[in-house]
Order: C-alpha cells, then structure tokens, then sequence
C-alpha cells in the first residue's frame, strides 16, 4: 500500500512538472491574436480579443487558472472553432482509446501463444523460424503494416473502403470491421516484441534454481513451466506491456492518419497545423496523463505479482 | 627477522571507522568496522596483516590507499604513493587493452612519452617478473591466473614504488602458483628494497614472505610481533587458533 | 575490426544485419554519385507506370522515377540518423559518463528526468516538440537527438558506475593516472558491448522516428526529400488505385531498419 502510494505522489509530481513545461513551451510558440485576426486588425480588437482570452495575465496565473480547470474537466476554448475543447475531443477520445485497447488485445492474444509455444520447443525448427519470423517482422513499422493491409484488404480485396470511416452509432458491425485493420497494424510488430521478450522470459526463468529443483523432485517439464516460471517471466513481461500501450498510443496518430480515423491523433495534427494551442494542449496533457497511469498500473500489478517483494 | 632500517615507511596512528545502520526496529546501530588501529612500517620490511574475513583488514587497505572517504585517526606515509596488488587478478587488469598498453600506462602517467624507452622498461619488466616480449600483444583475457598475477606484480613495480600494498595477492591461485608468486614477491623486495604491506587470512602463506605480522580480529589489533614469535609463541587465542589452523 | 567483429559475433543475426546494412548504405553511396534517372526530371510520356524494366519502381503522377527518388530519399533519411545518433549517442555517453563516474546529487536528479522521460514514447515526444519549433530538417536531427540522449544515458550511466568499482580503475587512480583519461581510455572501451548494439538500435529508431515525423507533417518542410515524406506522398496513390510507390518506399524503410537492428540483436549476443 505504501509503494503505491509513494507511486502515485511520484505520478502526480511528474504530471505537474510535465504540464508547467508543456504549457509553458506552447505559450513559446507565438501569440494567437495575429493568428485569429490576421495581421490587419485594429487594435482595439486586438487588445479586446486578449482580454477575452486572458492573455495579459502572467504566464504562472494563466497556467494555474488552465490547470484547474483541466482537472474540473474544463479544457478551455479553441483559438480556431471558439467552441470548448471538450467537446472537440470528447468522442474522438473514445476512438483512439478504443484503438489502442482493440490493438492491445490482439497483441496479447498473438504474442503469450507463441512465446509460450517458442520457450517450450525451444530449439526445434518451429521455434528457429518463429524466432526469424519474429526478427523480421519487428523491423516492420506499424504504418507499413497498415500501407500492406489496405492494399491488401482495402484496394485488391475490397473487404473495406480505406477512407471511409464508420462511426460506432451509426453501424457497430460496419466501425469494428473498419477498425480491425488499424488495430492489426500497431498489434503486429509489438506482437513479434512481446513474443520474442516472452520467450526469453521464461527460458530464463527456467534456469532459475528453484525451476531445476521442481524438475529433480519429478515434474516433468511442461508442468514445471506452468507451476513456477510462468508467472514470474511475466514480471519483466507487464512492464514492457505498459510501455506497449504507451507506444501504441503514439502508434495511433500515424495509424488514424493513414485510415483516416477521427480519433484525437489526427485532431492533433489537424491542431498543430492550425496553431490552435488549447486543443493541442489539451491532447498532449491527455497522451500524458494517459502514458504515466499506464506505467503506474504496470508498477503496481509488477509489484503484486512479485512474490519477492511482497513482504 | 628485525626490520632493516629504522626509516619509517607508513605510520597508523589511532585508526577507526564505523559505520551505522538502521535495525528494522529502527534503533539505531553503530557497527565498528576499524576500532583504534595503530602500526608502523619500516623500509625494506614486509609485514603481514593476518584476520578471518571481516576483520577490517581490507578496509585498512582501502584507507592507506586513500580509498576510504572517511575515518578517524591518522596515517602518514612517508614514500610516494603506494601501489597494489589485488587478490582477484580478473577484475585487477582491464580486459579491453593489451598487456603493454597495460604497463605502458603508468608510463605515460610519470611523462615518459617516447615509446621506445617505454617499450624498452616493459620489457625488461616482463623479464623480471617472468614472462617474455610474447605477452605484450595479449589481452587478460589470454592470461592465466599466474600470469595475470605477475602482470599485476610489473604494473606495480614499473611505478618504482618504494611500498606496495598486497591485497591477499595469491588466495585466488592454486599452491604451486601460489609459491611461485610469493617467490617472485620475496625477490623483487630484495631487489628493489621494497616494503610490504601483505594481507591474508593464511598463516602459512605469511610466514613465507613476512617479517613481522599483525593480528587483527574484528577490527581490533589483538597480537602484534615478529614472525618466529607469532609461530612459535602466540599469546592470544585467537592468533593460537589461526597458527593452529595453518600447521 | 570488422573481422573482429565477425569472429565475437559469430551468429546469423550479425551476419544477415551486416550485409543487409552494408547493401543499404552501398546504395544510397552509389545514389549519390549516380541515379538511373534526375530524381527530380518528370517525363510527360511515363506518368504514374507500375515497376517495369526502365523504372525499376514504376514513376508518380510527374512521370519521375522513384527508384532514383527512393536512392536520394534514402540518403537524406540515413544522412539524419547518422546525425541523431551521432549527437545522441555523443551527448547520452557524456552524460552517462559523468553522472554514472561521479554520482551524488546531480546524478539523482538527471536519471529522475531520463526516467520520466524514457517513459514516453520517443515519436510522442518528438512529435510534440516539433510542432513547437516546426518543420526542417535540422530540427528534426536536433530533437530526434534530443529525445534519443536519455536511452543512451542510461545505459552507459550503469556501465561507468559498475565499472568504476572495479579493481583496474582503482590501480589506475594509484597510477596517478588523470580523471579524463579514466573515463575515456579505461572504461569506454569496456562499455563498447554495450554501446554498439545501443547505437546499432540507435540507427533504427532513428529512422522509423524520421518516417513517422515526415509523414505526419512535422519531419522534414515540404521542400526537402526524406523517406518519410515519400511514404506521405505515396498515400494519395494507394486510393486510386496505385499502390507500388507506397510499397516501394516502404520496403525501403523496412530494409534499413531491419539491417540495424539485426545488427544491433548480433551485437548484443556474445556467440
């Protein structure tokens, strides 16, 4: 309990300095007035739009006025649409979200198969090849995986119009089917990792002392596998997981690009391309946010699984 | 055997260090690592320093290196630096270079920049401590213990030190090695005029090369004299015990 | 040295690595001097043509080549990750370096930053940077170095401070010798099986960071060739129909980064 919450104040610090940084780097970045009015405005509407947007306010009242109303759920107003952040990102949230957990299982349901299955019949010719297969397809960036699946699948096959995103309400069989080819392309490099680490995991884990005790006493190995070494591979396994969803997460904004998904990565692009500071301020505290829980949960989860550490 | 000269090598004066640590209940203990050692060394003599691992003896050694950041109590040195010789000859050179790189680098370090002369002493080094121009391409990695160990020997010797410090140097080697390096040690104290400080938990080892030898036991000098008198009447129990040990 | 190599890595990981790199970098060498075609040349008569004998990977809407664009893309994006990592692999050892060697306060807190920093994805961060500073080629060497220096601190930080424990480094501060030369001459050459394969990793990461940024728009400015900028372009033509400059670009990026970290896997294993 104690780790935990010594975890979560570490997890919070990290967050604040984080979040002084980003806003203060994108305040950097210029004035929006010029932005929103173009360069011949007079400058009563110039000095009227900064008032609105609290602009002659000091950097550190501005930022913790931002960082209240982050945590209340306000995240300010678009410099572009003059609409709420919230409710550009709202649903867009829940897409990229859905991408990555869609992404994230089939990566679990891949990888512990196979390293598994390469860590029990290590050295057998299945477990050479999966093991070259596995080298070869980490090379493979997810964004050429996705180029692969749409020529495939989207222009030779014609199981999907590339470009043609269906959003859940409107037809939940039509977006899962749309949605599983982006989600195959951030799972199958972090499939041939996961694997790979998986198998390696456990064959250390095998050499361990108290596996070979488990074998002198009679067990043979398939049982001495699943008795002792399973779980404990799994430690160094659930970490890398946590940074999997982390890189997932990154993955999507190269992946919603490509299929044209209306998640938050492309929001962001679409964003820093405008220049409309509160929405890619937004979205970046969200990455954020969203990358420390998920090390946090994996630190946790790691520190109850391990049999060592828990006095 | 009486030292050779009275010019003091090395003085020890009132040495302690501890060290505290924090018991699960969270008293607070204080450990005593070194308590009140005192000793001198004299020029051209080699003095054992003999205890059972965990004595402090390898602390004393970090100290007079100057290893220890901090410790009550004071010791002088009245030679230039001292040099070593490690008990684990793997760890004592570095595996990515050449054993002339090796000893070429104290070299370098006094200024002697022309690589001729430098070729010239290390090889002439190598000959003394029995080994030929062979072993100047080869990495420790080709070495064997014993050879590692005269390596180790030529390093310090190539600084021209007037005391060198000997870390358990030959616990790590098996007994016909072990002979030959202590063999190879007695001749270059004779040679050089050298002082030793020699470390070891072996009695036997001890008397083959020591003049004079000091017990130490839990951090606490306990018997200190010649070597004939510390063999043939140990006062202490503890002394009686490790000669007993070594018989 | 390279026969050296060989014989301490005598695995195929290494072996395949070695060759598919040393193809790569041979090519993007020769594209340098000589291209079957003006990368930048359109020729009216050849638009849009799928990978035949005259254009070994077809031509875009321009009628240019793209083998001759991939040869000169390529070397832009090598040219970049040689400098990320260059910088990056130069700076994270200096400050490994000294951090791991000398410890204490200063230590503490750097390796506080490199973790929080090493837990966000590398292109997350870069990404985000960049759009701060805005396209170009020079900032993307400058931050992709920027946010490759934490890795290589790390790694090179546990090697100095394990190392400086070690009985050699001890004779050597008795030897007189001077700190500077400790840290260079003593212990990085013993940090080098640890290095390589960290640089070799280095390389790929740098790539697939330059293609996702070019391709997302905030790599290189649109004027300027890289992979990744390729591979952006080369989405338009999939929709209609055209997919090869798409897969021949890819490919491309595959090869480069399959070479590295083939080599990097080799170089990691001590057989």
């Amino acid at each position: 309990m104690n780790f935990v919450l010594k975890k979560l104040g570490t997890l919070l610090l990290t967050l604040l300095i984080l979040s002084f940084v980003a806003y203060a780097a994108f305040e950097m970045v210029g004035d929006p007035v010029n932005q929103i009015l173009g360069t011949n405005a007079s400058p009563e509407d110039v000095a009227a739009l900064r008032e609105s947007l609290g602009l002659n306010k000091p950097l550190l009242v501005r930022y913790l006025r931002w960082l209240t109303g982050f945590i209340s759920g306000d995240l300010g107003d678009s410099y572009i649409y003059r609409i709420p952040v919230s409710g550009m990102i709202g649903d867009k949230l829940g897409v990229t979200v859905f991408l990555t957990l869609m992404g994230f299982a089939l990566t679990l349901l891949f990888s512990v198969p196979l390293g598994v299955y390469g860590a029990r019949r290590e050295g057998s010719w299945a477990d050479r090849l999966l093991t070259v297969v596995n080298q070869i397809v980490m090379a493979v960036p997810a964004f050429f995986v996705a180029i692969l699946l749409m020529v495939l699948f989207g222009v030779v096959l014609r199981l999907f119009t590339p470009g043609s995103f269906v959003p859940f309400e409107e037809s939940p069989g039509a977006f899962l089917l749309y949605m599983i080819f982006p989600a195959l392309s951030i799972a199958v490099p972090r499939t041939a990792m996961t694997a790979k680490m998986l198998r390696s995991s456990i064959l250390g884990e095998m050499q361990q002392d108290y596996v070979r005790t488990a074998y002198s006493r009679g067990h043979n190995r398939q049982s001495a596998l699943k008795a002792h070494a399973f779980k404990n591979a799994l430690l160094p396994v659930i970490s890398f997981m946590a940074s999997t969803m982390a890189e997932m997460l990154a993955g999507c904004i190269v992946i919603e690009q490509i299929f044209s998904i209306p998640g938050i990565g492309r929001l962001l692009m679409v964003s820093i391309s405008n220049r409309d500071i509160p929405v890619v301020e937004a979205i970046v505290m969200i990455l954020a946010v969203w990358v420390m829980l998920v090390h946090f949960l994996g630190e946790v989860v790691g520190e109850m699984l391990d049999p060592r550490r828990r006095a | 055997m009486a030292p050779e000269s009275n010019n003091k090598i090395l003085e020890v004066r009132n040495v302690s260090t501890s060290y505290t640590r924090k018991s699960p209940m969270g008293q607070v203990k204080i450990q005593h690592v070194l308590h009140d050692v005192s000793f001198d060394l004299y020029e051209g003599e080699a003095l054992g320093l003999v205890g059972e691992s965990g004595s402090g003896k390898t602390t004393l050694a970090r100290a007079i290196l100057g290893f220890l950041p901090k410790y009550d109590g004071k010791i002088t040195h009245y030679s230039e630096r001292p040099q070593v010789i490690f008990q684990d000859p793997y760890t004592a050179l570095n595996p990515a270079r050449t054993v002339e790189w090796i000893l070429g680098e104290p070299l370098r370090a006094l200024g002697k920049n022309e690589p001729a002369e430098r070729r010239a002493r290390i090889a002439e080094m190598l000959e003394k401590v029995g080994l030929d121009e062979s072993y100047l391409t080869r990495r420790p990695s080709q070495l064997s213990g014993g050879q590692r160990q005269r390596i180790s020997i030529a390093a310090a010797l190539i600084m021209e030190p007037r005391f060198i410090v000997a870390d358990e140097p030959v616990s790590a080697l098996d007994v016909t090695i072990q002979a030959q390096i202590l063999e190879l040690m007695a001749r270059m104290k004779e040679e050089y005029g050298l002082s030793y400080l020699f470390i070891s938990h072996d009695m036997n080892v001890v008397y083959q090369l020591c003049d004079r030898v000091i017990v130490m036991r839990k951090g606490v000098v306990v018997e200190e004299g010649p070597i004939d008198q510390i063999f043939d009447a140990p006062v202490h129990p503890y002394t009686r015990e490790l000669v007993e040990a070594s018989r | 040295m390279i026969r050296k190599l060989f014989a301490k890595h005598d695995n195929w990981f290494f072996k395949a690595g070695f060759f598919i790199t040393a193809f790569m970098v041979l090519l993007v060498l020769i594209g340098q001097i000589w291209t079957p075609y003006d990368p930048a040349a359109m020729d009216a008569a050849a638009k849009a043509q799928g990978p035949s004998l005259a254009h070994l990977m077809g031509t875009d809407y321009f009628g240019r080549d793209i083998f001759s664009r991939v040869l000169e893309g390529a070397g832009a994006t090598l040219v970049i990750a040689f400098f990320v990592v260059l910088l990056g692999a130069g700076l994270g050892t200096l400050v490994g370096a000294l951090t791991g060697y000398f410890g204490g306060v200063v230590d503490e807190v750097l390796m506080r930053i490199c973790d929080a920093l090493t837990a966000f994805p590398s292109v997350l961060l870069a990404l985000i940077i960049l759009a701060v500073l805005g396209p170009g080629r020079l900032n993307v060497i400058g931050v992709l170095a920027l946010v490759f220096i934490p890795s290589f601190a790390r790694i090179v930080r546990t090697e100095y401070a394990r190392i400086k424990k070690l009985n050699y480094i001890s004779l050597a501060k008795l030897q007189g010798i001077s700190t500077p030369r400790i840290l260079l001459k003593h212990i990085l050459p013993n940090i080098m099986p640890v290095l390589l394969p960290a640089v070799s990793i280095g390389f790929n990461n740098a790539v697939l960071a330059e293609a996702s940024m070019s391709f997302l728009g905030v790599g290189v400015s649109a004027s300027e060739v890289s992979l990744g900028r390729m591979l952006s372009d080369s989405q338009n033509y999939i929709l209609r129909g055209l997919p090869w400059y798409a897969i021949f670009v890819g490919l491309t990026i595959v090869l480069l980064i399959l070479g590295f970290s083939l080599l990097g896997e080799g170089l990691r294993r001590e057989d």
